[in-house]
């Protein structure tokens, strides 16, 4: 079997360097071509791979190539090495397929703005850390993917960094992301004290060819002797449920992805809709051995993820800028996504997470679509009837819509059906109570799903238009890259310009490096559940050596839930329509306190505020202030001025500060000498 | 006693001298730059650094042949070691100091520094104090390393005579040490009364045969371990005995402060690990509570610190503290595999920050300005090279993969949950998440924050009380007395904003420096995608160490 996974990695890798040390001096068309065209061979690498994947029996679709060995020293020993196997096949296809899509779309997207290399580089870099993460075949590697998504994410959410939000938004991205890293590397310290080793094949899934064995799991062929206890399991368990949750945006670590929109659009389609948001999906499913053999955990897991799924769709339905609109319907599928692998159907949620790729991206990009039309006008409240005006952008919005909303026979259909049939026979065959609960918790979602999907595209594309007069150029452009002047952005509230004949007249719909990766996307959004089916279930069948099988659902159970799930988006389809569409939609402020607790996300932005960063300044402050300043540091500015001009150096000296600091070490050795005394 | 009469029939070999020929090479080196400084005319001067550097080359040569053929025996009559633990040491030390010779010319000159011969001599004397103090196998050899250190480096702190921060340094940094090594003295003496020994491998013998079994820890033995912990603690700036590192730091020159706070942490690490870890690890129950605690003080108290710091170098120093305070989770582990993990992170600590002074240095003016936050806004576009390098050893300290500062980390607190210490670990990273936060902030304002225009001296600077920033620019460039190729940039108008910032430093960076830097930059990365070597080195000198 092939493994040409090397170059999934190698190609955008090449591309980030090329671009980032000399894109600077070379043209825009072959910044272009070099961006896209290393992400395009990268898909075609991953595409072979995968065929002759196809043409290898089943038993051994497995290869696993070594590079170098990183650390050998007595009991320690990790290789990096690279593995293609039916899980990272499919995960290889979806990052650099949908990836190479928006780079494309970036072409079009960003054509005006001068960072333009600086762009490409970071997308390149992105891909690159992306297939790293998916392609290691051990837990080491994957964090490095993993820290090297959380910095490709930062540096990208920050592009336009003039603006002060989208500074902020880095940051806390970067800084909840940075948790999730230390989960993982505590994670990885535990999985390497309990297995004393590191690699995928010989702790989660043993190689039958080969011979060797495996420590954990139910798929495990041929069990080794080490039965690790079953908290200790639990602990590894939930703390990759900790790194997952942070990458992924999961309940209570969420905060960073709403905000992340800061980013230029294809980036929130590429990183926080299709691709890096789903690494937490994808470590869950590649643990999945794990995850089933340790107690406990996956009641957990579920209960994070029905909460996200519920929470964020509610808010979902009360946010006026459709991109945020968008990143809380991102998190509610993320919930979707971590339901099913809660439910045992790990290969369920791998599945939403293709098909939400898809379609999620599509809808960015037709957001993005839309902005850019409008000059940088992100807020619904000022859009409306704009579905003359950009017909492609809405035909695609619809398809990308329906597939969110779970409407027969569109790609999200299948996939959520999957899931939440895998919830039902969980609930119907265990008998649990939490388990009809969560299934219903997914339901009620579905409902919302359809709320705010056709909410989003009644205020956008029907009715009247809401806004003022376009501005003549440009979107949501960073300054020119050499600032010289002081940035002046050139977006919507340029538009005093009073001109009141048509104030669309200068909208324009999208040009073809946007409108081919739409147009893909869209076909993809209707067709791409269709290798899922639960009547021929493909992908299924093809990851089940890697996430299992999952519980097989059909007859009255399949009906049943077909029908509540279809029931309850057509329901919030038409609530949506009533609301929104049947009349001139209004977003007039309200009084409901539950609308304004929604509008105000739970408070839980403003919980955090309170509680940990403030606190952690307030500390950081006191420190400074009364501790370095004046306490220890005698206030060294202040005597330091003194110094200066009197030139008394020695003598402040003496009778200043140091003094202090002497007294601090004292204390210190007293300290230790009266903790012996008490010690005997 | 047997030892006193051993003592005077003791005749060194030839052997003996063999066993310390890395010392003996940088002390004859430091002897050649003093007299070269004699010989060579004034405008020359820098080629000292060439002399200086060649030394430590040559010592770095011999010490790798030690390595391989090296009976690894101690010399004296057992009071200093060669054995991997103590060549391993050497060989960091003696990277720093190459780094700091090859620093040193470009800063030297901007700074108005006219005692080269002076400089370079006691730059290779600390790096000898260091090297002896390594390799200590003696209570006395460990003391007597320290003091020729730090007396070499009391002198170069206050180097600069020009500027009163430097004065102020070396002047804290003299007293406040002074008073730390008699706590270190003190406890030694005490040592030597409860054990009869200076000799580490007696002091070990006899506190394994007498203490250890009993656990009953006699009162004499405890207060002296108590007192040299301080003293060591004074040495690596663990909290709360750190007060001293960031005047001294941000006093200092530069260059001195980028070899300094890596040589003397590799020198007061292994002869800690040595005393510690090995010679008292018998009774490790009777200080590993304390050293615990000074461990978990100096990680918080370090990060939080350096979260709060506006000024580069002064965050660089307290982020020294905090490396401490990582350093110190693999002393209390006391395992082999945590000593080895120390010689890890010394090695990686080593790399990155020399890097990260390093370009601290090439940025800094000749008045000593041009290190705060603000002055790094929009560096990359101004000079990509060093912000280049300055990220990438932010981002090796920040412990982000594949650089060595990862490899780093992921040793210490491996070893650490291994050794059964988890809660050290679990301090270690989160207080590790808080560590991101300061090193990002800098790469964030290198490459997304606009240069801020022109505005006056940053108040809190030690510069004459408040006089406006043109007449402290032209007060340091008359003191200093060489002309630099430097305009006066600070005395922009505020007429014109957009004319150049106070953080424009138009100076040359010296071709050594960009070798320096280079070097660090590579072995940052190299090391960090292959630690293989590291880790291996690091094996064997634990090994050795505890035999």
């Amino acid at each position: 079997m092939l493994n040409l996974t090397v170059f999934t990695l190698a190609l955008p890798l090449a591309g980030f360097l090329i671009l980032g040390l000399f894109g600077r001096r070379l043209p825009r068309a072959l910044i272009a071509w070099i961006g896209c065209g290393t992400i395009l061979l990268a898909f075609a690498a991953a595409a072979a791979d995968f065929i002759s994947m196809l043409g290898t029996a089943q038993t051994s679709r497995v290869a696993d190539t070594t590079f170098f060995n990183w650390v050998a020293s007595g009991s320690l020993r990790i290789d990096f090495g690279l593995l293609s196997d039916p899980l990272s096949a499919i995960m290889l296809l979806v990052v650099t397929g949908v990836g190479f899509l928006i780079h494309v779309y970036s072409i079009g997207y960003m054509a005006d703005d001068p960072g333009y290399w600086r762009f490409f580089s970071f997308l390149n870099f992105f891909v690159f850390a992306m297939a790293l993460l998916v392609a290691a075949d051990n837990f080491l590697f994957l964090l490095a993917g993993w820290a090297g998504v959380g910095l490709a994410s930062f540096l990208l959410i920050g592009f336009w960094y003039t603006r002060p939000s989208a500074v902020a938004a880095a940051t806390k991205a970067f800084v909840v992301n940075v948790i999730g890293d230390f989960g993982l590397l505590l994670a990885i310290f535990l999985l390497f004290k309990t297995f004393g080793t590191l690699g995928y094949e010989a702790i989660l899934y043993g190689n039958p060819a080969s011979g060797h064995s495996c420590i954990a799991g139910p798929f495990c062929p041929a069990p080794l002797a080490i039965h690790p206890a079953g908290a200790t399991l639990t602990a590894i368990a939930l703390l990759l449920f900790v790194a997952a949750a942070a990458k992924s945006a999961q309940l209570p670590l969420h905060v960073w992805l709403p905000d992340a929109m800061e980013g230029p659009t294809p980036v929130s389609a590429l990183i926080h809709a299709a691709t890096m948001v789903t690494a937490g999906v994808y470590l869950v499913a590649r643990a999945a051995p794990l995850f089933t053999a340790a107690p406990g955990v996956l009641p957990i897991v579920g209960g994070v993820a029905g909460g996200t799924a519920l929470f964020a769709a509610t808010i979902a339905c009360v946010q006026t800028d459709i991109k945020r609109v968008l990143a809380y319907s991102t998190m509610s599928q993320l919930g979707y996504m971590f339901m099913g692998e809660a439910a045992s159907g790990f290969s369920t949620g791998i599945f939403h997470l293709t098909t939400h790729a898809y379609f999620k991206a599509l809808l960015f990009m037709s957001a993005g679509a839309v902005i850019h039309a409008l000059a940088g006008e992100q807020d619904m409240r000022k859009m409306g009837g704009l579905r003359r005006k950009l017909p492609t952008t809405f035909w695609c919005f619809v398809a990308g819509g329906l597939a969110l909303a779970a409407i027969f026979p569109f790609a999200g259909f299948w996939s959520k059906d999957a899931i939440l049939g895998a919830i039902l026979e969980r609930a119907s065959t265990t008998g649990i109570g939490g388990w009809y609960v969560l299934y219903a918790v997914g339901i009620l979602t579905a409902g919302l799903t359809g709320f705010y999907t056709f909410r989003l595209i009644f205020g956008v594309f029907l009715g009247q238009y809401r806004g003022g007069e376009i501005a003549p150029h440009g979107a949501e452009h960073g300054p020119p890259e050499p600032a010289a002047a002081p940035a002046s952005r050139p977006n919507g509230r340029g538009r005093e310009v009073a001109s009141r004949r048509d104030p669309l007249a200068r909208v324009h719909d999208v040009g073809a490096a946007m409108r081919w990766p739409m147009l893909i996307l869209a076909v993809l959004a209707v067709i791409g559940g269709f290798y899922g089916t639960p009547f021929s279930n493909w992908l299924g069948d093809f990851l089940a050596p890697i996430a299992g099988t999952s519980p097989d659902v059909s007859g009255g159970t399949l009906a049943l839930n077909i029908a509540l799930g279809l029931a309850a988006a057509i329901l919030g389809i038409a609530l949506a329509w009533l609301r929104y569409g049947a009349r001139q939609a209004s977003f007039a402020p309200t009084r409901n306190p539950i609308v304004v607790f929604f509008e105000n996300r739970y408070y839980v932005d403003a919980l955090y505020d309170h509680v940990i960063v403030r606190p952690l300044l307030w500390a950081g402050r006191l420190l400074r202030r009364d501790l370095e300043g004046v306490a220890l540091d005698g206030g060294t500015r202040g005597v330091g001025g003194v110094v200066g001009w009197s030139s008394g150096v020695l003598r402040a000296l003496q009778t200043g500060y140091a003094r202090n600091y002497a007294l601090a070490i004292f204390l210190g050795a007293t300290l230790i000498v009266v903790y012996y005394v008490m010690q005997r | 006693m047997i030892l006193a009469s051993s003592v005077f029939d003791f005749t060194p070999t030839a052997q003996d001298w063999l066993r310390i020929l890395p010392e003996l090479i940088v002390l004859g080196a430091a002897l050649l730059v003093l007299l070269a400084d004699l010989a060579i005319p004034a405008k020359g001067r820098g080629w000292l650094a060439l002399v200086g550097l060649l030394g430590v080359v040559a010592a770095a040569v011999v010490t790798a042949g030690m390595w391989i053929s090296g009976d690894g025996l101690t010399a004296f009559n057992g009071m200093i070691a060669s054995d991997k633990a103590a060549l391993f040491a050497d060989l960091v030390i003696l990277f720093a100091a190459a780094l700091g010779l090859l620093f040193s010319p470009g800063y030297v000159e901007r700074q108005g520094i006219r005692q080269h011969g002076e400089y370079y001599t006691l730059l290779l004397l600390a790096a000898l104090g260091m090297m002896l103090m390594a390799s200590a196998a003696s209570l006395l050899i460990v003391f007597a390393g320290l003091e020729v250190l730090s007396l070499a480096l009391y002198i170069l702190s206050a180097f600069i005579v020009a500027r009163p921060r430097s004065q102020e340094a070396g002047m804290k940094y003299f007293i406040l040490s002074s008073f730390a090594s008699a706590f270190l003295l003190y406890g030694m003496a005490l040592t030597y009364g409860a054990t009869g020994a200076t000799a580490l491998t007696a002091i070990h013998d006899f506190v394994a045969r007498h203490a250890a079994p009993t656990g009953d820890f006699r009162p004499l033995l405890l207060a002296g371990l108590g007192l040299m912990a301080v003293g060591f603690c004074f040495k690596v700036s663990a909290v709360p005995f750190q007060a001293w590192t960031p005047d001294v730091y941000v006093g200092a020159p530069t260059s001195i402060t980028a070899f300094m706070s890596v040589g003397t942490k590799v020198a007061a690490f292994v002869a800690l690990a040595r005393v510690f870890m090995v010679a008292l690890g018998p009774v490790a129950a009777a200080w590993s509570p304390v050293l615990w605690a000074v461990a978990v003080l100096t990680m918080i108290g370090g990060n939080l610190y350096a979260v709060t710091q506006r000024d580069v170098k002064r965050m660089l120093a307290y982020s020294s503290v905090a490396n401490a305070g990582y350093m110190l989770v693999a002393v209390v582990t006391g395992t082999q595999q945590a000593l080895a993990a120390l010689l890890i992170y010394l090695a990686a600590y080593a790399t990155m920050n020399l890097g990260a002074f390093g370009v601290v240095l090439a940025l800094e003016r000749s008045d000593g300005l041009g290190t705060v936050l603000e002055d790094f806004n929009g560096l990359a576009r101004r000079r990509r090279g060093l912000a280049a390098v300055l990220a990438v050893c932010l981002l090796a300290l920040a412990g982000i993969p594949p650089t060595v500062g990862f490899a780093g980390k992921f040793a210490v607190f491996y070893a650490a949950i291994a050794g059964g210490r988890l809660e050290l670990a679990i301090i270690g990273v989160l207080t590790s998440v808080l560590g991101m936060f300061y090193y990002l902030r800098v790469i964030w304002a290198m490459y997304f924050v606009e240069p801020q225009p022109a505005r006056p001296a940053p108040a809190f600077v030690v510069a004459p009380a408040a006089p406006p920033a043109s007449a402290s620019a032209a007060a340091s460039s008359s003191t200093g007395g060489v002309a630099v190729a430097e305009p006066r940039i600070a005395t922009t108008v505020r007429a014109d904003p957009a004319a150049v910032s106070v953080a424009e430093t138009p100076h040359v960076v010296y071709p050594g420096t960009w070798l320096a830097l280079a070097l660090a930059l590579i072995a940052t990365i190299a090391l960090g995608i292959l630690p293989g070597a590291l880790v291996d080195l690091a094996t064997q000198a634990a090994q050795s160490l505890l035999r």
